[in-house]
């Protein structure tokens, strides 16, 4: 039996309705995988029980001639959103134990849509940093390892735990959440495809908010039509989130195919900067002219507001998250720490819960919104997002879809960065404006570094255009041609 | 040198160019993290001025925010946590540069009307459920150490 993990979702779909193999087999052999594969930390919670489970309904429909359109395909789930009766933990102490009454929408999608729940997926702490070294479960490490070097790298984040094991193939594909990057990065890092779509495109409830403003859910996978399939199925409109829009969810994957002829592709000058790796430059360039080859048309485009995205992404999303993260107080559920009173049960709890990042985010975003400060900077940051989103509409009136590079570098080892905050915020700096913007975007893996790494390139679109960027991404994936199977060292 | 602990926050763009952090783990890190800084600060355009922003929190100023947050934070933690933030809201300063004169702040995405729907009840009346994490829980009720004075 050749190993079923190699499949890709579109194949493990197309050979289940073949009935090549059964989804009792292809979940088993996930199983497999994963037991074999712990050393890379991916999964906080398996649900073996539960996969099986839900693999055998998926044979039943199968032999009745109903697969739904993802019927028996195994997929992880990013432990921030919640799974029925399942480890939900946002990978944080503070919610020790806590297993929801509720599903999340987009988790009620997949499973509607028959997909089978390998198991809960690590990231940093209540979705924050960008490398998966802040989850109270450890680290994780990325499948990719520098050539000759056994140095443990990360895998980016705070998706980390989905990147790492849609890359090592210990699911078929993942659903991530993306704030500031943690779908992106992650993505670039490990060899992935990763797509945030439109603000609103996904539903949030049921995803344990960091930044409500921000946050999106998004899977992670091996190839764009898996990438398609996933969010086909995962997106779509919900009353219970009133961020969610109400726009019809076209067939993603029928926008694979055609060529580019007609597409403007926009260059922005600002994300070129003096000492940028050569390496990423020249990724960069190399993207544009394939996209030309494909009948694109490239054009150097102005985003003057780039260079503030982070500050004002460092004002906003921390705010917002000490709002979000009031609520973990010891009283409902999670970890309860004892004190004199409620006010010490309260400090205590969440000093003892909270992780020294979600600490020092909480305590920014405290901070900006407290009396005396809530004009210069929270107000601030709004007005110079609105700004970064005008320069993203004018820029739109003469591309359609923006090329950048995802990261600024590949990816970096476990501890490099864990001493300076602020060195690791600035992983984000390609990401953070589609964030901010409310934008789609993807990375594609193109290329790899001198060092034998992943790199990715990112596609910005405009709202609710996914479309775009999917079919865009196809072409660079087509162009890269890359063999993206890393050396299974973990086993 | 962007540090993480002592009195005086200096953000000296040279100084952080030349001593990249990071440097615990090879060759390679430093070569990331020297070309991070790099790239970072190139795009970034960061030209703090040696001296201690007006801007910085001391730790008064930390404890005061870790009461209104509602986290204990032990003496000992105070000196590196007002490093941090300060070096932090530090760099956030640049926003200042920005001229935002009659722009209206971004309060959300897209253009939307808050959605509404009656107000009548839709769900509830499980109990059990909503309980069921409880850390105490007594009857229908969530158990918690006094509130009232």
């Amino acid at each position: 039996m050749t190993d079923l993990t190699k499949l890709t979702l579109a194949q493990a779909r197309d050979g289940l309705a073949a009935k090549e193999f059964s989804a009792h087999e292809l979940t088993e052999a996930y199983l497999d995988a994963m037991s074999a594969g712990r050393a890379l930390n991916a999964y906080v919670a398996e649900t073996p029980d539960i996969a099986l489970k839900m693999a055998k309904d998926s044979d039943e429909r199968i032999a009745r001639g109903e697969a739904r359109p993802l019927e028996g395909l195994p997929i992880g789930v990013k432990d921030l959103y919640a799974t029925r009766d399942v480890h939900t933990q946002a990978c944080s102490h503070i919610l020790d134990g806590f297993k929801p009454r509720y599903e999340s929408t987009v988790t009620a999608n997949l499973w509607n849509d028959g997909a089978v729940m390998l198991g809960k997926l690590n990231m940093d702490e209540f979705a924050m940093g960008s490398s998966n070294e802040t989850s109270w479960y450890g680290p994780v490490a990325n499948p990719w390892k520098v050539s000759g070097s056994d140095e443990i790298l990360v895998p980016g984040g705070s998706s980390g735990g989905s990147a790492a094991a849609v890359a090592a193939r210990l699911c078929a594909a993942a659903t991530a959440t993306d704030t500031g990057g943690s779908i992106r990065q992650p993505a670039a890092f490990t060899g992935t495809v990763g797509i945030k779509p439109t603000y609103g495109r996904c539903s949030r409830w049921g995803i344990v908010a960091f930044a409500s403003s921000l946050d999106q859910a998004g899977p992670i996978t091996r190839t764009v039509r898996d990438a398609a399939m996933m969010l086909t199925s995962m997106a779509g409109h919900d009353e219970k989130d009133t961020t969610s829009a109400n726009v019809p969810v076209p067939d993603f994957e029928a926008a694979l195919g055609g060529d580019l002829t007609g597409l403007k592709v926009g260059i922005p000058k600002e994300y070129r900067a003096d000492g940028m790796a050569d390496e990423i430059t020249a990724l960069w360039e190399r993207g544009a002219a394939w996209l030309k080859e494909r009948g694109a048309q490239i054009v150097e485009v102005s985003l003057p507001h780039t260079r503030y995205a982070l500050a004002a992404y460092y004002i906003v999303a921390p705010a917002e998250a000490s709002s979000n993260l009031a609520r973990y107080d010891g009283v409902r559920y999670g970890l309860r720490v004892d004190g004199k009173d409620i006010t010490e049960m309260y400090e205590n709890t969440r000093a003892e819960g909270f992780g020294a990042e979600v600490r020092r985010r909480v305590m920014i975003g405290t901070y900006v919104l407290s009396a005396g400060y809530y004009d210069a900077y929270y107000l601030k940051a709004q007005k110079v997002r609105a700004l970064i989103k005008r320069d993203f509409d004018a820029a739109f009136e003469a591309v359609d879809v923006l090329l950048t590079p995802a990261t600024p570098s590949a990816a970096f080892a476990r501890g490099a960065m864990t001493d300076d905050p602020l060195q690791m915020y600035l992983n984000d700096i390609f990401t953070v404006t589609v964030n901010m913007a409310g934008l789609p975007g993807i990375s594609v893996p193109a290329g790899f570094s001198g060092e034998g790494l992943p790199l990715g390139l990112q596609l910005i679109g405009r709202p609710f255009d996914e479309e775009t960027l999917l079919k865009t991404a196809a072409h660079i994936e087509e162009a890269a041609g890359l063999d993206l199977a890393p050396a299974q060292w973990w086993k | 040198m962007v540090g993480v602990a002592g009195k005086g926050m200096r953000m000296d763009t040279q100084a952080f160019l030349e001593t990249p952090r990071g440097l615990r783990h090879g060759a390679f890190a430093r070569l990331l993290s020297w070309r991070l800084a790099c790239i970072t600060l190139a795009i970034i355009k960061l030209d703090c001025p040696g001296d201690q922003s007006l801007m910085s929190v001391d730790r008064d100023t930390v404890r005061r925010i870790a009461t209104l947050a509602r986290i204990r934070v032990k003496e000992e933690e105070l000196d590196q946590l007002a490093g941090e933030l300060s070096s932090i809201l530090n760099w956030i300063e640049m926003l200042n540069e920005v001229d935002t004169e009659g722009v209206e702040p971004m309060t959300s995405v897209e253009q939307m009307e808050m959605k509404k729907r009656d107000d009548v009840v839709t769900d509830g009346f499980c109990p059990d459920d909503v309980l069921a994490n409880a850390p105490r829980r007594e009857g229908n009720f969530f158990a918690v150490p006094k509130v009232v004075e």
